[in-house]
């Protein structure tokens, strides 16, 4: 009987073969093996519809059994009974199922659209990307599988994946690419796009040669491979990017939707089998984790890496919750029911609440320490089970939510707790593991990213815990976790009152204290040890700031807002938080310019000292602006289109980006971020995808010259510079070419105003340019 | 009824047996929570509220304009959200039919949920109505469906149903806004 050890790497239901799963040999061989894999759903309902649905499916014996049992439904907190119809082909389950819920409407089902690789995770205990040992027949069928090291293992054996790196030279919704670049085992080639036959052929060849494992492209899903394909079928040269040979590519359709109030675009998807397919360019939070985070991702939530790639922290969460279902002989709801319960109005004031936060005192404050409760709202749900079957409405009860009518019946662990408790408890000891790992180690990066990867899903669960299509979410269970956050936080405060420190601020998890004695990192630990004691929450110091300053908000300076500030830890690192140097809407050039203040203040024992060389420096970037040698790239706004464009009653600057971009043709859908640049004129704002190049002397200059000096106001102000005294002093240099204030008039007269620095054919359209 | 704007309209009570509905834009939302003090100053009321807009402090002022005891009544109005449109059917199968007058608001909107196939979303709707026609078999029942500006082939197709289970109709339109601004001096 064949045997290896390997990881899994990819499977998929199969028409013929039930399952099929691709596996990396340690020694270097990829094998297919396949498995019959029957699966069930369940169906819900009344004694007299579940044998009228008997009586329909028993007539397909060949393709279904059928067979009355029983299941925990979580929100009922009882077994119920029900209909199990297993499928004997995995590839027929969806079908078999859509046809029975369209013949009947009426009943509840259950277990019935989950991924395939979750079932067999929950049958197996194989994930995917998971190092195991595999057993086979000589048939090629799968007959043994045994995990080697699990998915809450926080070393695991690096995985030898074959990749190829697909990227055309330029952004193809910015211009035409001329060419494909395309890297693989360390070597690059650059074949020419517009001769399509010759760069398919080696192209075949490049895969056939190295038969990468992973295709890493960039803008593969909605540009390069439906092009590759097309091109392919036109020269009748198949490009074989599937190992699965006899399969088409697996196509998922665009899609717009809202996620914590903002609109979010994802592209169309390819999927491939037998070998996986990533777009660096449509992929979730890849900029922030890369290829480490999302196999960490694939491993936890047990979903096809390519899956896992393209997903939302929320979707991943909801896998863990619905495999511990799954493994736990829990029905996982197609479509929850269940909604909120009766609740008197006068209960809503107290119930319907968020994060506790504590306005901060406004302006520069020193040695202040930042103290953060660790993933607070993931620890609430672990260490006080709140779960939607754990609530109760009995404000009698024992185990009270604060505030809340509600109670917890802590006579058995919750579903949610069980699904985040090894998450949670992995994070934990990689932030600990993070901690003690010097710099200059090789594997810093890999942790790092996956320790990002595990706090997105962590700060999402709370979320999900309250979203309307979530499998197991609860109205009520997601306001006893903000009413459990409240009273840490609250318990928090007073130990450190209690203690002597002085408390700046409080913002949902994390509060920060200053004790003019209390300077060193160990002199914090005896009131961490206090307020972990007093909620029984998990609790760390985050830092130790010089100085760290609470900045007003834009309409009023005197009002403090709660989470925009910046300062410097005694190790020198700078925190900033909900200002242009941290905002994706900002400028590069204000951005970083801001930064580079900051890091001026921190560099000096006494930030005011910086102030000479701080305005030095914006004369320098100012002079660099009016002359023309900031790169245009670096002038790039990118804001996000919140609606469709006929939906703006006054378009916003992005709305007028992307009426050019329509006008030349170029498609642009709520939630995608827009680059522009501010220009002179109306409408004020050019493309940066447009098909003409933006004419430099075009750029409207006063206005970059408005937004640099706000952003170096915030930063300076409390150091006595603020956006009005430093305009006046930056511009104050007679050696310098005087630019006005901020407008108080029309830009049209403004820009008339600035001598010498427009030139009057800046009032004409660019040449081509659509009006 | 035109022209309609933040002024507090005093809509009649409902009665059993009947199904009142408005259908107006959320502006009326002022209203309804008048309408509302006014039943729960009566006794327990229940709300099913479809488009979490249900407003509280609208409901406590218009309490505290006829009484200064607000709490009990407060405590009367009895409040459940449905996210979705299987939560609307589920919530109203489970309310009790013990003679409590019931207020659905913002009815449609579930329904509106282009997640859900359309013609799933009808037949849920229709049986959210037959479930209304049961309760206001024994209570009074008044609804209220948001008014969309530009009202679209799905919402007119799932407002028919509506208007057609209905006994009182009222229906009300936001005062129209000129397509420009309006000059100032």
């Amino acid at each position: 009987m064949p045997e290896f050890i390997g990881w899994l790497l990819d499977l998929f239901d199969d028409p013929r073969e039930g399952l099929v799963l691709y596996f990396i040999d340690e020694k270097g061989a990829r094998h297919r093996l396949t498995r019959p894999f029957p699966v069930t759903f369940y169906a819900l309902g009344s004694d007299a519809q579940l044998r009228a649905l008997w009586r329909q499916l028993s007539n397909r014996p060949d393709e279904i059994t059928l067979c009355r049992t029983h299941r925990m439904d979580v929100f009922k907190r009882q077994d119920v009974t029900v209909l199990g119809v297993t499928i004997k082909n995995p590839y027929q389950a969806g079908k078999i199922f859509h046809e029975t819920a369209a013949q009947f409407p009426e009943l509840e089902y259950a277990d019935a659209d989950l991924n395939i690789s979750l079932r067999f995770a929950a049958e197996t205990g194989a994930f995917p990307l998971c190092r195991c040992q595999v057993w086979s027949d000589e048939a090629g069928q799968l007959t043994h599988i045994k995990v080697l090291e699990d998915a809450w293992l926080l070393k695991a054996t690096p995985i030898p994946l074959r990749t190829m790196s697909l990227a055309p030279d330029v952004a193809p919704h910015h211009a035409k690419p001329r060419y494909l670049i395309v890297e693989v085992a360390g070597e690059k080639y650059q074949l020419d796009l517009h001769t399509w036959r010759p760069l398919l052929i080696n192209l075949r060849a490049l895969i056939q040669r190295h038969d990468p494992d992973l295709l890493l492209t960039d803008w593969g899903d909605t540009w390069l491979l439906p092009k590759l394909m097309a091109q392919s079928e036109k020269y009748n040269i198949p490009l074989g990017l599937n190992r699965e040979v006899g399969r088409g590519v697996s196509w998922h359709e665009e899609r717009t939707y809202f996620s914590y109030g903002q609109i979010i675009f994802r592209g169309q998807q390819i999927h491939l089998f037998g070998r996986c397919h990533i777009d660096r360019q449509n992929a979730v939070l890849w900029s922030d984790y890369e290829l480490d985070g999302t196999i960490e991702v694939s491993r936890v939530t047990a979903l096809p890496l390519q899956t896992a790639a393209r997903v939302s922290p929320g979707t991943g969460i909801s896998s863990i919750e619905m495999l511990t279902a799954l493994r736990e002989g829990i029905l996982v709801p197609w479509q929850k029911q269940q909604a909120e319960m009766l609740k008197p109005a006068a209960d809503l004031f107290s119930a319907d609440q968020g994060g506790l936060v504590y306005q901060p005192k406004i302006g520069v404050h020193k040695n202040v320490a930042e103290i953060d409760f660790v993933s607070l709202y993931p620890a609430i749900m672990v260490y006080f089970n709140i779960s939607p079957e754990t609530i109760l409405p009995d404000p009698n009860g024992e185990n009270l939510v604060p505030a809340l009518g509600l109670a917890i019946d802590n006579s058995q662990d919750g579903l949610i707790p069980k699904a985040l408790r090894p998450l949670l408890e992995k994070r934990i000891e990689m932030k600990k593991h993070l901690a003690s790992t010097p710099n200059w180690d090789p594997f810093r990066k890999n942790f790092k990213r996956r320790a990002s990867a595990l706090k997105w899903l962590l700060v999402t669960c709370f979320g999900y815990l309250g979203y309307k299509n979530a499998r197991f979410g609860r109205i009520e269970a997601h306001q006893a976790v903000t009413a459990y956050g409240r009273e840490a936080l609250l318990r928090a405060k007073e130990a450190a009152e209690d203690m002597g420190f002085e408390v700046i601020q409080l913002y949902v998890d994390g509060l920060w204290v200053h004790h003019p004695q209390k300077t060193r990192p160990e002199d914090i630990q005896p009131l961490l040890l206090e307020i972990q004691e007093r909620t029984g929450l998990p609790i760390s110091l985050d830092g130790i700031y010089r100085w760290v300053v609470f900045v007003g908000s834009r309409q009023n300076k005197k009002r403090a807002v709660a989470n925009r500030y910046f300062g410097v830890f005694q190790d020198g690192s700078i925190k900033v938080r909900g200002i242009d140097a941290r905002r994706r809407d900002s400028t590069p050039f204000v951005s970083e310019a801001q930064m580079h203040l900051l890091e001026l203040l921190a560099s000096k024992d006494q930030p005011e000292e910086a102030l000479p060389e701080a305005v030095d420096y914006l004369r320098a970037r100012l002079r660099a602006l009016r002359s023309g040698h900031v790169s245009l790239p670096d002038l790039l706004v990118r804001q996000r289109l919140g609606r469709k464009l006929e939906a703006y009653h006054t378009p916003s600057p992005a709305a007028r980006a992307v009426m050019q971009l329509q006008a030349a043709g170029k498609e642009m859908r709520p939630g995608q971020r827009v680059p522009f640049i501010y220009t002179l004129g109306k409408p004020g704002v050019f493309a940066w995808d447009r098909p003409q190049a933006p004419n430099p002397h075009a750029v409207d200059v006063a206005r970059y010259q408005r937004l640099l000096l706000r952003a170096a106001g915030i930063v300076l102000e409390s150091w006595g510079l603020d956006e009005e005294k430093l305009t006046e002093r930056v511009l104050s240099d007679a050696s310098q070419l005087r630019l006005p204030v901020p407008p108080k008039q029309h830009p049209r007269k403004h820009r008339s105003n600035i001598p010498g620095v427009v030139h009057p054919a800046m009032d004409r359209p660019f040449k081509g340019q659509i009006q | 009824m035109k022209g309609m704007n933040k002024q507090i309209i005093s809509f009649p009570v409902p009665k059993t047996g009947k199904i009142s509905l408005v259908v107006a834009p959320k502006t009326v939302i002022h209203s309804l929570m008048s309408m509302l003090a006014v039943l729960a100053l009566r006794g327990r009321v229940i709300v099913v509220d479809g488009g979490n807009c249900f407003d509280a402090y609208s409901l406590a002022r218009a309490l505290r304009r006829r009484t200064h005891q607000i709490q009990p009544a407060l405590k009367a109005v009895q409040l459940s959200r449905a996210f979705t449109c299987y939560q609307m059917v589920a919530m109203l199968a489970e309310l009790p039919v013990d003679g409590t007058p019931v207020i659905v608001l913002d009815l449609l909107s579930t329904f509106l949920d282009e997640n859900v196939n359309f013609s799933k979303r009808q037949r849920l709707l229709e049986s959210s109505l037959n479930l209304l026609r049961q309760i206001s078999e024994g209570a009074p029942v008044a609804a209220w469906a948001r008014a969309h500006p530009a009202a679209e082939g799905e919402y007119q197709q799932l407002l028919m149903p509506l208007l057609e289970t209905a006994h009182d109709i009222w229906e009300l339109q936001a005062p129209e806004i000129p397509d420009h601004q309006l000059p100032l001096f």
